[in-house]
């Protein structure tokens, strides 16, 4: 027990540790509560919880009947208050007064309290409310026939000859799924307030500050012994192996337990705080998004299980990470180890379909434990060897698997004192073709040494190859449009003739075919009417014209709108009109997923290499014998931030040079010089600029972000004199927030523009990638330097 | 070539630990020991003149310029060995000293032509290829004396150049830092007195960070001329006597215990005899517990 207090002690003297433990619960926090603010829905129970809570109770207290026809007696009542208060607004609305003279006429009694009502003002919050309550009622009597009918719909999927096998594992699962049902078969639905359950168990950014707070105690726990060279000192001593490394792996645990359980309750208690703790007795399954939860809980057990099975699987995890830590010996690789695990399951989660015959790469997964509410809120059986399983059963198999298999391998190999070196390889490599060149790498250039140091390193090595197989296979992309949508098919036939400026000979094009489709009907008739068609002939051209104008006309619609809209930029802007396929375009001009995928490699390679650069020289603890050295401060630091900045630029034009040339080599280069105007998106930019301009200045902003990327992560690994600190700090600072809004492609670099707010927050965004730059080199300069920038 | 130390303070810990305390000294060409037990603020003497380190108040004068207003000047007359061990561990010795050369300002001719030299005076000529982090103890404080050459410094800071060297090498570097030490100002901070009681020009005591002596070394045994006495100690009262006394020695000649004692008040009544003092008895006088 003495030696867990110790281990304990070591998290706790690890000022980063506990900065962040305290930092990350507060941004998890207001994360959550910003999150929670951005839903219009939570945001009005928020703002009027009395009102919610009072109408839900009502309606909690009705039968089923009672509460249909008060809702439907309710929504009429709103429905004519809305068109009472837009006829107030707009009178010469002549549709709107039809129709209330039709509500008036069909439901007198509603019109009147509407009437009452419209005095004291149209009451949006409550209907809004009452919207709420109208889908909970409709999912109350959906929950009722999808449990009644389970047993008949199993039957009838029976009766498939497919399912005739008795082997066979679809219809051993079709059987199973009502037997495990039988235990909610007599469970109801109920009105109740369930978002603080529904919101709190899917927010989750909080995952992701947990598995870095779990990686940060690996570092105290074994990192830094390693890296203080204590290990041998440590294991010589009586309880220096297996007493020492159970009372490391007990604490680890337990901290992975009791953080996740304190992080995930604050979830629910702020999300409860927000939109407040409703019905915490009635059935999980009365919220809609736990219909298929098979166990017979309440919200609060739900709630209660969910903590416990999400605090288990980060112990899991912490387990995992705990091996990489104790097997491999290098506190980088460690670092990229872990990221690579946890990035391999993110993708095998998201990216496998659930019916693939892999489904079990997908769900017997970190992220399927964790998210998504899959173990216990949901049903969900995988095939084991035939048998339908449930995830729920596979969870507490699995991770409590993995937790004995990880611990027992982490306690034998640290016993046994079995460690790989990732880099022992490369070293033997490097050191052979260091003699062989000796007298070429002898040199007394510090832009030179500085630069070998960096590249000639595993880690540099690696993330270098994986960007240029990366580069490779998006310069051999196939970036083609492919059309399987007539429509879209035929807006690709005509702009192949009209992309570029607008000639006279595109100009008639146009007018041609305007006068064609405009004369579609006329043609229409004209057949119907002709004598000298028989009626099958008849059918047959109308036929084709209805379809050219369904797929044809409707594509030229949009070419026609185009032109109109380029023709009227083009006069308000005094430049030439143009014309720009917007599928081709966008592909270059305005794609989020890649854009987002781009700039996160591009921030993970800073991420791994950057943080080495000057902490290469704590971990050697050579500092203060460089600085006694003639060019070991202010030219050493400039060198160093030198090569940090090509290494950015080499990567920077790996990542994002190849999309622009596979692009050009397909599409040409002809579009780079159209303004950019005249894609629809950037309406509202407000200026000429070509496309390559518009590239240029994305360019220019992204290169500021990852300028200021990096020399965050260079001043974080001197102040904190350490690589990986300053890696899981800037982790937290860059990655995290591009993960938040991953899904959000309304928050993209390009966004800056085709809001056409780019003039104003360029210069900015540059103005603060400058001063984040000087104060990063400030600190380079003070703290590495040693060199004192204020003097009194 | 002078070096002058003004009224150095250092204080840690927002002022409650003082390392340094009005110290100041001037130093000219030859070696000059630097004694003092563990904390007495040796490493922040040394931290301070190389610079890694500032001083609360004081300053230092190299030929009679403040010495951080020459910055980059004072750094490359400037040599400095520290006293840890775990460097580059990745890198070989060549390439280590091809590092610290360039980040000396050494031109490459130079760098060659100094580098074979010095590989070849700290006898590692044969390891040049292998990675530091295969080297015994000896050898890496080999290759960090090296490295502290490279420039030609004329003034040289070395801290516990021969800590882990076994006695050959010692010699060994101990002689080189004699013949190297006639036009530098070498400051030698060590815990072994036998290794500057020979090649220092003087030696500096250094207490709770206050320079408590700088002298010769004979001069500063004079101090201590008649206080150093074999005495021969009661049978069963080694523990007590050393208790009471700074007991340098013991050792056994036939059926008696004979104690090395530093004392200037030794009871007449004991079986003693005077004897020549040596700088470990000086040690002991001034920093001995007793």
């Amino acid at each position: 027990m003495k030696l867990v207090f110790y281990e304990a002690k070591k998290i706790f003297s690890l000022k980063i540790f506990v900065i962040c433990l305290i930092t990350f619960f507060a941004i998890n926090g207001l994360l959550l509560y910003y999150t929670e603010n951005q839903d219009t829905g939570l945001l009005l129970i928020h703002n009027n919880p009395k009102q919610y809570e009072q109408l839900i109770e009502e309606f909690s207290t009705m039968k089923d009947q009672e509460a249909s026809e008060r809702l439907e007696h309710e929504e009429t009542i709103g429905s004519i208050l809305a068109l009472l208060s837009a006829n107030e607004e707009n009178e010469s609305q002549e549709d709107i007064q039809a129709q209330l003279q039709m509500y008036q006429a069909m439901n007198p009694d509603e019109f009147k309290e509407a009437a009452k009502k419209i005095k004291s003002g149209y009451n949006e919050i409550y209907y809004e409310f009452l919207n709420d309550i109208s889908s909970q009622i409709s999912y109350k009597n959906t929950y009722r026939e999808f449990i009644e009918g389970m047993e008949k719909r199993a039957q009838n999927k029976l009766k498939f000859s497919a399912m005739s096998e008795d082997n066979n594992f679809s219809r051993k699962n079709i059987i199973k799924t009502p037997e495990d049902f039988q235990n909610v078969i007599n469970v109801r639905a109920e009105v109740g307030n369930y978002k603080y359950a529904e919101n709190s168990t899917n927010f989750q950014i909080t995952d992701y500050f947990l598995i870095i707070l779990i990686i940060l105690i690996c570092i105290a726990l074994f990192s830094i012994e390693r890296e203080k060279n204590l290990n041998n000192i440590i294991r010589s001593t009586k309880n220096g192996l297996l007493p020492t490394v159970i009372a490391k792996l007990f604490t680890l645990i337990s901290f992975a337990f009791l953080i996740s359980v304190v992080y995930l309750t604050s979830d629910i208690l702020i999300c409860g705080a927000y939109t407040g703790f409703g019905s915490l007795n009635a059935n999980i399954q009365s919220s809609q998004q736990f219909m298929n939860c098979p166990f017979d809980i309440s919200v609060l057990d739900y709630l209660a299980i969910w903590v416990l099975s999400k605090s288990v699987t980060i112990c899991a995890i912490s387990v995992i990470i705990a091996l990489i830590f104790v097997v491999i010996n290098s506190s980088v690789m460690n670092y990229v180890f872990s990221f690579v695990f946890a990035a391999i399951e993110f993708i095998l989660y998201i990216f496998i379909p659930s019916t693939s015959y892999i489904n079990h790469l997908k769900y017997i997964n970190i992220f399927a434990f964790l998210w998504d509410n899959n173990v216990f809120g949901n049903y969900l059986n995988l095939n084991i060897f035939g048998e339908p399983i449930a995830l729920s059963a596979i969870f507490i198999i699995v991770s409590g698997a993995i937790t004995v298999l990880f611990l027992t391998f982490s306690i034998i190999l640290y016993v046994k004192k079995i460690r790989f070196s990732a880099g022992k390889f490369t070293d033997k490599v490097l050191s052979a073709i260091g003699k062989l060149f000796s007298d070429c790498l002898n040199t007394v250039s510090i832009f030179l040494l500085e630069s070998r140091k960096i590249l000639f390193r595993m880690v540099t090595i690696f993330s270098i190859i994986i960007l240029c197989y990366f580069a490779y296979n998006t310069l051999t992309d196939d970036i083609s449009i492919r059309y399987y949508d007539p429509v879209k098919s035929c807006y690709g036939g005509y702009m192949l003739d009209l992309s570029g400026e607008i000639t006279a000979e595109k100009k008639e094009l146009i007018r041609t075919e305007k006068k064609f489709f405009d004369s579609i009907n006329d043609q229409i008739e004209e057949i119907s009417d002709s004598e000298s068609y028989s009626k099958k002939e008849k059918e047959a051209k109308i036929n084709t014209l209805l379809l050219t104008s369904d797929s044809k006309g409707k594509a030229f619609d949009d070419v026609f709108e185009q032109y109109q809209y380029s023709k009227n930029v083009a006069k308000k802007l005094n430049i030439k009109a143009s014309m720009v396929d917007r599928d081709i375009s966008s592909l270059l001009v305005n794609n989020p997923s890649r854009d987002w995928q781009l700039f996160v490699i591009m921030l993970l390679f800073i991420i791994v290499i950057m943080p080495q650069i000057f902490a290469y020289e704590y971990k050697n603890n050579s500092e203060n014998l460089i600085r006694t050295c003639r060019h070991g401060r202010l030219n050493l630091i400039t060198k160093k931030v030198l090569v940090a900045y090509l290494l950015d630029t080499f990567a920077y034009i790996l990542v994002y040079l190849p999309f622009l040339l596979n692009y050009t080599n397909i599409y040409g280069s002809d579009i780079l010089n159209t303004p950019l105007i005249f894609v629809q998106t950037f309406s509202n930019i407000g200026s000429s600029i070509t496309i390559m301009q518009y590239l240029i200045l994305l360019s220019t902003v992204r290169i500021s972000i990852l300028v200021t990327v990096t020399m965050f992560a260079l001043a974080g690994s001197v102040l904190l004199r350490n690589s990986v600190t300053s890696m899981l700090l800037t982790t937290v600072v860059s990655i995290i927030p591009c993960v938040a809004f991953m899904n959000n492609t309304a928050v993209r670099f390009s966004g800056l523009f085709s809001c056409g707010i780019w003039s104003i927050t360029i210069p900015i965004i540059i103005a603060f990638s400058l001063i984040i730059f000087v104060l990063g080199f400030a600190i380079l300069v003070s703290k590495f330097g040693n060199i004192k920038l204020l003097q009194k | 070539m002078k070096i002058e130390i003004h009224n150095l303070n250092k204080t840690y810990k927002g002022g409650k630990v003082k390392a340094l305390r009005d110290f100041s000294v001037t130093l000219t060409p030859g070696v000059y020991g630097l004694l003092g037990p563990n904390g007495a603020g040796k490493s922040t003497l040394m931290n301070i003149i190389t610079d890694n380190l500032k001083a609360d108040s004081g300053f230092i004068k190299y030929n009679g310029t403040d010495t951080l207003k020459l910055g980059k000047e004072f750094r490359s007359v400037l040599g400095y060995m520290p006293q840890q061990q775990g460097l580059y561990d990745d890198f070989t010795a060549n390439r280590f000293l091809w590092y610290m050369a360039a980040l000396k300002g050494l031109k490459k001719r130079e760098a060659k032509k100094k580098i074979t030299e010095l590989l070849e005076t700290v006898n590692l000529t044969e390891s040049a290829h292998k990675k530091l982090g295969s080297f015994s103890g000896g050898m890496k404080q080999r290759a960090l004396i090296a490295q502290a050459l490279l420039n030609d410094p004329e003034v040289l800071i070395l801290d516990e150049p021969t800590a882990g060297l076994d006695p050959k090498e010692r010699i060994r570097i101990r002689n080189f830092i004699s013949e190297i030490a006639e036009n530098k100002i070498v400051i030698l901070a060590t815990h072994v007195v036998s290794d500057i009681e020979f090649i220092a020009k003087e030696v500096m005591l250094l207490k709770e960070g206050q320079l408590i002596a700088c002298d010769t070394t004979d001069n500063l045994l004079k101090h201590i001329e008649d206080m150093v006495y074999e005495v021969v100690v009661p049978d069963g009262g080694v523990e007590q006597f050393e208790q009471k006394y700074n007991v340098s020695n013991i050792f056994r000649n036939g059926n008696e215990v004979i104690a090395r004692v530093v004392s200037d008040c030794l009871p007449d009544e004991l079986n003693k005899s005077n004897v020549r003092p040596n700088l470990e008895d000086l040690y002991l006088y001034y920093f001995g517990e007793n």
